[in-house]
């Protein structure tokens, strides 16, 4: 587990555009936080500059005891090691079984030929593949291809490659979005039993508002790139969540609704 | 309330606006620029049919000889088949040689040559242009450069085939690398791979199988350029045929000709059968 602190950090894009303004906020080691706000609200521009894939305009990234904004290339790359990252889209190299793709979680912190190719990979390693994949319950599918398999499937490989990687920090991107609700409970259920055993720092983003409040130990409230909401998650109330995205909506697109 | 009576007014205005129009014209002129270019490609073409006499005449005369030709080429000799399939064989093995080493040096290349993959844009540029060259230089030229540098034989066939394999594959295996889906990638830069990690792990496997569709074409008429790269000296089948032609022993060219024919038809068969498996 490790902190995380974000200190007056502000993102333009070249365009002009203002993805985020002055955000600050301190995750504590172990601590759960869900990030809301609408569709370019700017959550996923704020986990990009977290694991350095975007550069910051100013402020100031800390996670653990080092700087996101000064660090070299192999300093970002040992950075990104112990940062774990879960998509909404997945993101798994299709082509692939399940088993690679969660071998690929040891590429951060192995380099080397042996790690690229399933079949040269080292002993250990597969057989920590192998006990990532049997943790999100697929060790049965290990030899499928990722594209044959459900979203939810997908999913819950993405979380074992995560579970791989044995990261310190969590970066989860909008979990459930493409999946049912059935789904999406479970992978969620899943996901939060795994970073509570591994007492993992964990920042989500979610666009469910009662996902939100049954996970997050605290909720950020994002609104056109500035945080207007930071409290404990049991104290959120309905209008301070319904307010996050009614109040940004577009004027035009209120307009064709009435 | 307001919108349905909005849309009724321009609806209708739009209507009576459309019945006063005429039509476009069938016909433009074409432009000055055009006109020039359209004038300067009709000039080539008319000198070009001048130049070549292609007259009626010719062609009458043409048909007698063909017949003259093949009366003597049939039936095709088989004498000589052992060594003609041997020399065949050696152009098989110069295309598959020569195409092998030119997609395995086509995948460094594609990675320096891919807007999404190359370490700078100044290599993107030099890489690009590297390809391009070898492109627009045709194989038969690369087969006479290279057999002032390693003498007769197949080895200059093999290097000219190469290049000219590189020069194909590079561009699209570059092009193939363009279209790839970021996730991926992304997903293991977060994980904090390496580049080379990256390569490895997300680009080449979701480009393999195009990457080996591409590669079949290019073995495909790597055979034939073979073929003719022998006409010049480069080794394997085409020595057989430009001797026997010169020698007017036309009946064992053509005994030539149909194991050539055979060779290249088994290739593209055996080729197109892979590719389908692996699509």
């Amino acid at each position: 587990m490790l902190s995380l602190a974000v200190h007056q950090l502000s993102k333009h894009y070249l365009n002009g555009t203002a993805a985020l303004t002055d955000v600050s906020f301190v995750a504590q080691p172990g601590e759960g936080i869900v990030l809301l706000g609408a569709n370019g609200s700017g959550k996923s521009t704020l986990l990009r500059c977290i694991v350095g894939l975007e550069s910051l305009s100013s402020g100031s990234i800390q996670v653990g005891n080092a700087a996101i904004e000064t660090a070299t290339q192999s300093q970002l790359r040992s950075l990104r090691r112990q940062v774990g990252m879960v998509f909404q889209k997945f993101n798994l190299v299709n082509s692939l079984s399940a088993f690679h793709n969660v071998l690929q979680g040891a590429l951060g912190r192995s380099k080397g030929p042996r790690y690229w190719f399933s079949a040269t990979a080292p002993k250990l390693e597969r057989e920590r593949a192998m006990h990532c994949l049997e943790r999100v319950k697929l060790a049965h599918i290990a030899q499928q291809r990722v594209d044959t398999l459900s979203g939810g499937q997908q999913q819950r490989v993405a979380i074992a490659r995560m579970l791989m990687q044995d990261p310190g920090l969590l970066l989860v991107d909008e979990p459930v979005a493409s999946l049912d609700p059935k789904a999406g409970r479970e992978v969620m259920d899943l996901l939060w039993e795994i970073v509570r055993e591994r007492q993992l720092t964990v920042v989500c983003t979610l666009h469910q508002l009662d996902l939100a409040r049954d996970y997050a130990d605290r909720i950020i409230g994002l609104r056109q790139g500035q945080v207007h909401i930071d409290i404990p998650a049991q104290q959120i109330t309905n209008h301070q969540l319904n307010w996050l995205y009614e109040a940004s909506q577009p004027i035009q697109d209120a307009q064709l609704l009435a | 309330m307001k919108h349905p009576s909005q849309s009724k007014t321009r609806s209708s205005s739009h209507k009576a606006k459309y019945t006063s129009l005429t039509p476009p014209p069938r016909w433009r002129k074409p432009s000055p620029l055009v006109f020039v270019a359209l004038l300067i490609g009709i000039a080539f073409f008319v000198h070009g049919l001048w130049i070549s006499e292609l007259t009626p005449a010719r062609l009458w005369r043409g048909i007698f000889r063909l017949s003259d030709f093949l009366g003597q080429a049939l039936p095709p000799n088989p004498k000589r088949l052992g060594s003609i399939i041997r020399a065949t064989l050696e152009t098989f093995e110069m295309a598959l040689v020569g195409t092998v080493f030119g997609a395995l040096l086509s995948l460094p290349l594609s990675i320096l040559a891919a807007k999404n993959t190359t370490p700078h844009p100044w290599w993107f540029s030099v890489s690009r242009s590297f390809v391009t060259l070898l492109r627009v230089i045709p194989d038969l030229i690369w087969g006479l450069i290279f057999i002032i540098v390693v003498g007769l034989g197949p080895a200059a066939g093999i290097m000219a085939i190469t290049m000219d394999v590189m020069g194909f594959c590079g561009k699209f295996f570059a092009e193939r690398i363009e279209e790839i889906e970021p996730g991926p990638i992304e997903a293991l830069r977060a994980i904090g791979a390496s580049e080379v990690s990256i390569i490895a792990g997300a680009i080449f496997p979701a480009t393999l199988p195009s990457f080996v569709a591409s590669t079949l074409f290019s073995l495909e008429s790597s055979i034939r350029s073979a073929v003719v790269l022998g006409l010049v000296g480069a080794g394997g089948i085409g020595v057989e045929l430009s001797t026997s032609m010169q020698l007017l022993r036309y009946d064992e060219a053509l005994m030539v000709i149909i194991v050539i024919f055979v060779v290249v038809l088994l290739v593209e068969e055996v080729s197109s059968w892979i590719r389908k498996m692996i699509i």
